[in-house]
């Protein structure tokens, strides 16, 4: 090149050294893989099919049950019905059902793994210099780079797509969870273990319960990260609402872009309201007990 | 300091290359000017771009530049500004009220189909499909044929991968599944992609699985994987029409239309470079050797102008019949 670096190394011949292995991955694994993770993909498909089989008044009603559980208030249960309902009257009804169960997965998923591994960074802090940087290129590699390598590992639809919401949407639950627990008073800490409670103790009926807010914060964002991968995970098969997305953009079709759209954005807010209102709650739990 | 002065020196030293080089090539070329040609995202028309580059520069001695593209901005650039000057590898259909515009207004025109037997799109199997299962022949063979297609997540079903969104295939895919009655035994499966469909091809070849669904040739992916077309029924346009209507009522089973795929000139470069015109209409290439030219690239990940040069130097046969002989002896000796 006109820079005149000098050539150290042959990057030529390491990427298709890197390129055979990934092919030999694939040729060997490839099969394998697939079998693994089948269960998951039931899974996936049964919760969208129950969601897309059931009446819609009785998906509504099991929002409104799992909104009144979380916010034990009328407005936000009122607000997440109205939402639904707007789904359906924009016609997108079974695409956003489809989307909500790749996307309740991915986050259930997400919290399930996130929030163990933001203690244990929590509580060391080599653990946590191990992981800060993961956590980085997480969230700044370029998602082609890798989504395309998991179709290849994992076939196209459904499997890909959740992994690759997850790397996106899990840093924020993992970080959240471990600042939420630094950031727990110290001499709370030290008090309860004045009165001899145990590490685990102070971890489970201390640190956590305090932290609970930051935590649900973490969990919002995730939720939030994984519907904005929608579009996304429409492009490698995975169906719902990005696909309609898709297919609005290629064609130059402006409306069905807009409704497909305007869907996710519904979806975005059903799930803030819910995660955000069971967040206030828990936080005023929290200041009536140290009141 | 020096290194100002240094660079000073070496652009003078340019400059004196170049006045030197100018007289001589304006000769041949025609046209002083700057002869710019579209190099467009994909690896097909982006070495195509760098041959006919190659060829201009170093064989007529043009001042060829290349210039990045795609198909629709390239195309309405051509037409309202002309320029780029030259595309190698124009899909008419992709763009195709605006070539009709540049028709109407004159100022590009066809010089020649790029690829002998144009773009061909349909459904495609992997060779050892073909081989294992001789049955299977054409697109009407699929439907008694589907448990070879079936796929783990779904076993009651063959798998057909489908034509990306939104893409024209897309809905012509749809409807050719409709008018075969492949519902019964088949489910279309949606890509998503063009990149996520090249992804699922490449599994499942290097797994050796079977695959059938939408590609388009002539394309790296159609040489590098051996796959080969699915026989279809005699392209009947009245059908295909329908075929490409989404509200298309009674579709009919009919062959895919060959795809038009020019080298689009801007017609004033016929005037300016009369030579270089004549060597654009003759431009053109067989559809399987440009596969397997593009299957090398892919398999080296050469960049297009590697490609271009391989191309040059071992398919001299096609390309120099394209040129007087004495382009082709300059073109060979600046390889």
């Amino acid at each position: 090149m006109t820079s005149g670096f000098p050539e150290v190394w042959d990057t030529r011949a390491f990427g298709r050294a890197l390129d055979t292995a990934f092919n030999g991955i694939v040729a060997t694994w490839g099969e394998p893989l697939e079998q693994i993770f089948l269960p998951l993909l039931r899974a996936i498909n049964g919760l969208e099919k129950l969601l897309q089989l059931s009446p819609w008044w009785a998906v509504v009603t099991a929002f409104c049950i799992v909104t009144w559980a979380a916010a034990r208030q009328w407005r936000p249960v009122a607000m997440v019905a109205a939402m639904l309902v707007a789904l359906g009257l924009l016609g997108v009804w079974d695409a956003a059902m489809a989307s909500v169960a790749l996307m309740l997965v991915a986050t259930l998923l997400s919290v399930m793994l996130g929030i163990p591994l933001g203690i244990l960074m929590s509580r060391s802090d080599r653990m946590r210099s191990g992981m800060l940087p993961i956590l980085d290129i997480m969230q700044t590699m370029p998602i082609f780079v890798y989504l395309i390598p998991f179709v290849m590992l994992f076939g196209p639809g459904k499997i890909p797509a959740l992994l690759a919401t997850i790397v996106f949407a899990i840093p924020p639950v993992i970080r959240l969870t471990d600042l939420g627990i630094r950031q727990v008073d110290p001499e709370v800490v030290e008090a309860s273990r004045a009165f001899g409670a145990s590490r685990h103790q102070q971890l489970w009926t201390v640190q956590v319960p305090l932290a609970m807010p930051t935590i649900m914060a973490g969990i919002n964002q995730t939720t939030m990260m994984a519907l904005s991968m929608v579009v996304i995970a429409s492009m490698i098969g995975a169906g719902g609402l990005g696909y309609q997305v898709l297919q609005g953009i290629q064609r130059l079709e402006v409306s069905r872009g807009l409704i497909a759209g305007l869907g996710i954005v519904l979806l975005a807010i059903i799930f803030d309201r819910i995660a955000q209102s069971y967040g206030r709650r828990v936080q005023a739990n929290l200041h009536r007990e140290s009141e | 300091m020096r290194q100002k002065i240094r660079l000073t020196a070496l652009a003078a030293l340019a400059i004196v290359g170049m006045a030197q080089a100018q007289p001589a090539a304006a000769q041949d070329c025609g046209t002083a000017g700057t002869v710019t040609v579209a190099e467009m995202t994909w690896l097909s028309a982006a070495t195509l771009a760098h041959v006919a580059q190659k060829i201009m520069a170093d064989g007529y001695g043009c001042d060829a530049q290349l210039v990045p593209g795609d198909t629709v901005p390239t195309a309405t650039s051509m037409l309202t500004k002309s320029a780029p000057m030259v595309a190698p590898e124009l899909w008419i259909s992709t763009a195709q009220s605006i070539w009709d515009q540049m028709q109407e207004k004159g100022n590009v025109y066809k010089a020649g189909d790029i690829f002998a037997s144009g773009g061909e799109e349909g459904w495609w199997i992997p060779s050892y499909v073909a081989e294992q299962h001789p049955e299977i022949k054409t697109i009407e063979d699929l439907k008694a044929n589907w448990q070879i297609f079936a796929d783990a997540e779904n076993p009651d079903k063959g798998r057909l991968y489908g034509c990306p969104p939104g893409w024209g295939c897309e809905i012509i895919s749809n409807n050719l599944f409709k008018a075969l009655g492949l519902g019964e035994t088949f489910e279309m499966f949606p890509t998503g992609s063009g990149e996520a469909l090249k992804a699922t091809i490449a599994r499942q070849v290097t797994g050796q699985q079977p695959f059938v669904g939408y590609y388009w040739g002539p394309t790296d992916v159609i040489g590098k994987y051996n796959l080969v077309r699915l026989g279809m029924p005699e392209f009947d346009a009245e059908a295909f029409k329908c075929l490409t209507d989404t509200n298309c009522a009674d579709p009919r089973v009919t062959g895919w239309a060959v795809g038009e795929v020019a080298v689009a000139v801007v017609s004033d470069l016929k005037d300016q470079a009369p030579d270089v015109a004549e060597f654009l209409s003759k431009m053109q290439v067989p559809n399987a050797e440009i596969s397997t030219v593009l299957a090398w690239g892919d398999d080296n990940s050469a960049t297009p102008e590697e490609v271009a040069d391989h191309f040059l130097k071992n398919y001299e046969a096609i390309w120099t019949q394209w040129v007087p002989e004495d382009v082709a002896a300059k073109v060979k000796a600046a390889l």
